[in-house]
C-alpha cells in the first residue's frame, strides 16, 4: 500500500529517533527479574515487615528502588536543562515560589467556597 | 511563616508535561523541589497521546518521561472516567482530562494535578484533590 499524498512528511522520517522513544517508554518494572540477596538492619526489616508481608516484600522494595531511581533521573534531567538553559536566576526561583504559592492559594480559595 | 505545601503525588497533564521542560517555566524549578521532597511525579498513558507528535519538541518530553511514572489507562479507569464526566455539566471534549483526574484519584494522597485547564479539571475532580493552575 502506498502512502496517501496528504501524508505528513514526519511519518516517513520521524524527527525523533526510535531509540529515544523506546528508552523513554522503557518500564523499569518490566521483567526479566533477577534474584538478589541484600543485607539490611534487622530493626529496619522488622519495621518494613509491618507494611509488607513476606510475600510482597520484593515488590515493596522494588517499588521504592524504582521510585528512587526515577527521582534521581528527574534531578539529572533538570540538571541537564540547567546546563542547556543556564541555571535559574534568583529572580526565576523567587517567581517560581510565588507562582506555586498563588496556585495553592487559588486551590484553598476554591475549596473554601465549595 | 508560610504553610508547608507537602504533596505525595503530583500529576502532570499535557500542558504541564510541556511546561516542565520549558526554559522559563516556574514548574521546572518546582519539579526540582518536589523531587527533593520525595513527591512522586505521574502522568497518564492517554496524556502521551495528547503531547507526543514525533517532532523535535518530543525529545525533552521523552527525557522527562524516563523519570516519572506513566499510569496506564485500563478498562476500569476508562469506565470510571466516563462516569465522572457524566456527573458534571461540562460541554465539550474532556475525555483525557477525565482520565487524568480518575488516575489521580487512585494515587496516594495528598494528590495534586498541575494543569493550565483549571476550570475543567476542577469540575471533574474530587473535593480532596488539588488542582494547581499553571496558567496564572
Amino acid at each position: 500500500m502506498t502512502p496517501s499524498s496528504g501524508a505528513k512528511k514526519s511519518f516517513e522520517k520521524p524527527a525523533v529517533r526510535p531509540s529515544v522513544v523506546e528508552e523513554a517508554l522503557a518500564d523499569l518494572l518490566a521483567g526479566p527479574f533477577d534474584k538478589v540477596s541484600i543485607t539490611i538492619p534487622a530493626g529496619l526489616r522488622a519495621r518494613v515487615a509491618e507494611r509488607a508481608s513476606q510475600s510482597n516484600f520484593s515488590s515493596y522494595v522494588t517499588d521504592i528502588l524504582a521510585q528512587e531511581e526515577k527521582r534521581i533521573a528527574l534531578i539529572e534531567f533538570l540538571d541537564q536543562l540547567d546546563e542547556e538553559f543556564g541555571p535559574p536566576s534568583a529572580e526565576q526561583l523567587a517567581t517560581a515560589d510565588l507562582r506555586w504559592e498563588e496556585m495553592w492559594q487559588r486551590y484553598e480559595s476554591s475549596t473554601a467556597l465549595s | 511563616m508560610a504553610a508547608l505545601r507537602i504533596i505525595h503525588s503530583l500529576v502532570l497533564d499535557a500542558s504541564a508535561l510541556g511546561a516542565a521542560s520549558d526554559k522559563n517555566s516556574p514548574l521546572r524549578f518546582q519539579l526540582r523541589k518536589a523531587a527533593a521532597r520525595g513527591t512522586r511525579i505521574y502522568t497518564t498513558s492517554a496524556t502521551l497521546t495528547e503531547v507526543l507528535r514525533g517532532s523535535s519538541r518530543d525529545v525533552n518530553i521523552n527525557r522527562l518521561l524516563t523519570s516519572i511514572n506513566v499510569q496506564v489507562i485500563d478498562g476500569s479507569v476508562a469506565r470510571a472516567a466516563g462516569l465522572r464526566v457524566g456527573r458534571t455539566s461540562i460541554r465539550g471534549n474532556v475525555t483525557i482530562d477525565a482520565l487524568v483526574v480518575e488516575v489521580a484519584s487512585r494515587l496516594p494522597k495528598p494528590v495534586a494535578i498541575v494543569t493550565s485547564d483549571f476550570k475543567d479539571l476542577s469540575a471533574l475532580s474530587d473535593p480532596d484533590m488539588m488542582i494547581l493552575d499553571l496558567s496564572i
